[in-house]
């Protein structure tokens, strides 16, 4: 059994991890004291980790993962995945949206034969909350890169991006990707809603199929005069058990561990590209490796 | 006293009847005649023929005879798309008001052509769009009590789930490329022609201008920038013929307004009632989600053909609206919900969005005369 500490997480989260994780014996981590009495440590949670928090774990040899809704910056994960290297420790970048349930099922399914090649992506995220710096893409938003790539399962060869202008409450940002193969990504992020629920779709047109997954059919509602509300069937502790699960098989079966490193950056050219496009105006070919 | 009603003469039937049946499902509007050109081929005329008997009136093989001799008001002009804007402006120039049937042409030429000969005649025009469907006038009418703002972001999924012949790669070595042309005459027994013609048509100019049409109608904003992406994903078709049966457009809209189109003919398999419609609006102060299709009834059973819609639309007001707002249009020499002059805007942004496919880059989208 690995014990696994876990932080970001709450005593609610850590309860249904502790119940639902196989292979591991789960617990919040309440101080990088700690770090020592475990096998490896989870940041989770909205918040990005402070740098010192992970170097102590990578010193004490425990491995890490990363699957923060925050992504970590450039130089940190590779100064990090250096330290890393012929060590036990080791640093595994991973996105929490790729667990959910739903995105694994597109996911397993555009694997499969069934389906056919995706041919168009479509995502949708609309957020409350405003985005106080537009020099910065939202972090949902860079997910939402990675999981349309993650997707398709290929590099863009061709992006477009645009965004409403500057003096709205509501911002729209609109990335737009073409693939080799003629596929191709529309994603759409608003953020500056009011506040209460978000929202989040994705559709995946297949050369021989459709799959759709769409907060808007996956509503209940309730009376209680006037107006019902709607109110979404989530996908609950779901995708972060299927996080940690993950991690935890990967830590049982090192061979086949996936660190991630290689994804996070293409998602930085992603990034990169998806800035000067909105900067310039123009559609920029993609080049993975690009600055 | 009630007027008498309008007088319509149907020029064509190439593609599909239910303009003019959704014309005349209106009190104020009485098919007189159909009417096509003598040298039409045979299954053209036949198919005249045969809505002409059903309806009970003549089939004249003389368009311009027909408009004059059987008292005719209007012209509903439904032939193949190349024909389109020929038949409307001789409509036009006859003096009858004219409701056509989408595209508005495949040529710009032709779009402008229309365009002056409407103005000339000064002659009321519609072109057949959606645009009264019970979910669009309700988003419409959610806007402008101000609901979600003002807008600022609006998405249009516009699939529909048909197929389009053999699938792409089917397609067995040294076997020829499949007529465009032939196909659609084919498809016509079970519905699943679009773009009926002799020039092939992607699904952005068969289709789009019905996305589009909610667009502006949704914002009432004009698009003013494209950057579009487009392939043959699904039928042999369109391979063979270098069009698309999947596009993705982005738009940029006046005052900053964003958008985005995404319309594919994508294959019966893919949706369970003829395809995901969906329109996705964001405001200053909200934001809608609309199943274009309700409200619907499920509908299912034992050994049901997989081509019937398990999902049926009802109470869809679309016909009468489109009707009422021609006739009241022609009362108060008034505008119609999609005249010359908005067909002739959609017209522009196709063909955007088909140059920003072939360069890759965002393409501005020119009105008449090549004025951004």
């Amino acid at each position: 059994m690995i014990r696994l500490a876990v932080s970001g997480a709450n005593d609610t989260q850590c309860d249904e991890l502790a119940r639902r994780v196989r292979g591991a014996i789960v617990t919040i981590l309440k101080s990088f004291d700690q770090v020592s009495a475990v096998d490896a440590v989870a940041f989770i949670g909205a918040a990005r980790p402070d740098a010192s928090h992970i170097e102590h774990c990578i010193a004490a040899g425990a491995p890490v993962l990363l699957a923060t809704e925050s992504t970590m910056a450039d130089a940190d994960l590779e100064r990090w995945t250096r330290r890393c290297s012929g060590q036990n420790a080791r640093v595994v970048v991973a996105n929490p949206d790729r667990c959910a349930p739903s995105r694994r099922l597109i996911h397993d399914e555009l694997r499969g034969t069934k389906l056919g090649v995706a041919g168009l992506i479509r995502l949708h995220r609309w957020e409350s909350g405003a985005q106080t710096n537009r020099a910065t893409l939202p972090e949902s938003l860079v997910r939402d890169l990675d999981l349309a790539v993650w997707l398709k399962d290929q590099r863009p060869e061709r992006i477009f991006a645009t965004r409403t202008s500057a003096d709205r409450s509501v911002e729209a940002i609109q990335v737009h990707m073409g693939f080799a193969d003629g596929g191709m990504a529309l994603i759409d992020h608003v953020s500056g809603l009011p506040d209460g629920d978000g929202y989040q779709s994705i559709s995946t047109i297949c050369a021989n199929g459709a799959m759709y997954a769409d907060d808007h059919s996956n509503r209940q509602l309730v009376f209680q005069g006037g107006v019902p509300r709607a109110n979404l069937s989530d996908e609950g502790p779901r995708p972060l058990v299927n996080l940690i699960q993950q991690f935890v098989d990967e830590l049982l079966s090192p061979a086949s561990i996936d660190d991630g490193v290689n994804d996070w950056r293409r998602l930085q050219s992603l990034v990169r590209a998806v800035y000067r496009s909105l900067e310039s105006g123009h559609a920029i070919p993609f080049m993975e490796g690009d600055a | 006293m009630t007027a008498a009603p309008f007088r319509c003469a149907v020029l064509s039937v190439a593609k599909h009847d239910y303009v003019a049946r959704g014309v005349a499902s209106h009190p104020r509007f009485e098919l007189t005649v159909v009417a096509d050109d003598p040298d039409v081929p045979d299954w053209l005329h036949e198919r005249n023929q045969l809505f002409a008997d059903q309806q009970g009136i003549p089939y004249v093989r003389d368009i311009e005879r027909a408009l004059c001799e059987h008292s005719v008001e209007v012209a509903i002009v439904s032939p193949e798309s190349e024909r389109h804007c020929d038949l409307s402006i001789r409509a036009a120039n006859s003096g009858k008001h004219v409701i056509q049937d989408k595209p508005m042409s495949t040529s710009r030429a032709e779009c402008d052509r229309l365009v002056a000969a409407i103005e000339e005649a000064d002659v009321r025009f519609l072109m057949w769009n959606r645009n009264g469907l019970p979910a669009v006038q309700q988003a419409l009418r959610q806007i402008e009590a101000g609901t979600i703002g003002r807008p600022v972001a609006i998405h249009a999924d516009f699939y529909f789930a048909k197929d389009s012949g053999p699938v792409k790669g089917s397609r067995p070595p040294g076997y020829p490329p499949i007529d465009w042309y032939s196909h659609q005459i084919a498809a016509h027994v079970d519905g699943s022609d679009g773009g009926l013609g002799r020039q092939p048509m992607g699904e952005l100019a068969v289709e789009g201008i019905y996305p589009l049409a909610y667009i502006e109608l949704l914002t009432g904003k004009q698009v003013r920038r494209v950057f579009a992406r487009s392939t043959a994903h699904f039928h042999q078709v369109h391979a063979d013929n270098g069009v698309e049966d999947l596009a993705s457009v982005t738009l940029e809209m006046d005052d900053g307004v964003i958008g985005s189109l995404a319309i594919g003919r994508i294959g019966l398999a893919s949706h369970p009632s003829g395809g995901e419609i969906k329109l996705h609006v964001v405001g200053s102060a909200g934001a809608l989600v609309i199943n274009e299709a309700r409200p619907d009834v499920g509908v299912y059973y034992r050994n049901q053909p997989a081509k019937e819609a398990r999902q049926r639309r009802i109470a869809n007001e679309n016909d009468f609206l489109l009707a009422d707002n021609f006739a009241r249009a022609i009362d108060t020499n008034g505008s119609t919900l999609i005249d010359v002059y908005a067909a002739r805007r959609i017209f522009a942004v196709f063909e955007a969005a088909l140059e920003s496919c072939s360069t890759g880059q965002p393409v501005d989208v020119r009105g008449p005369d090549n004025m951004t």
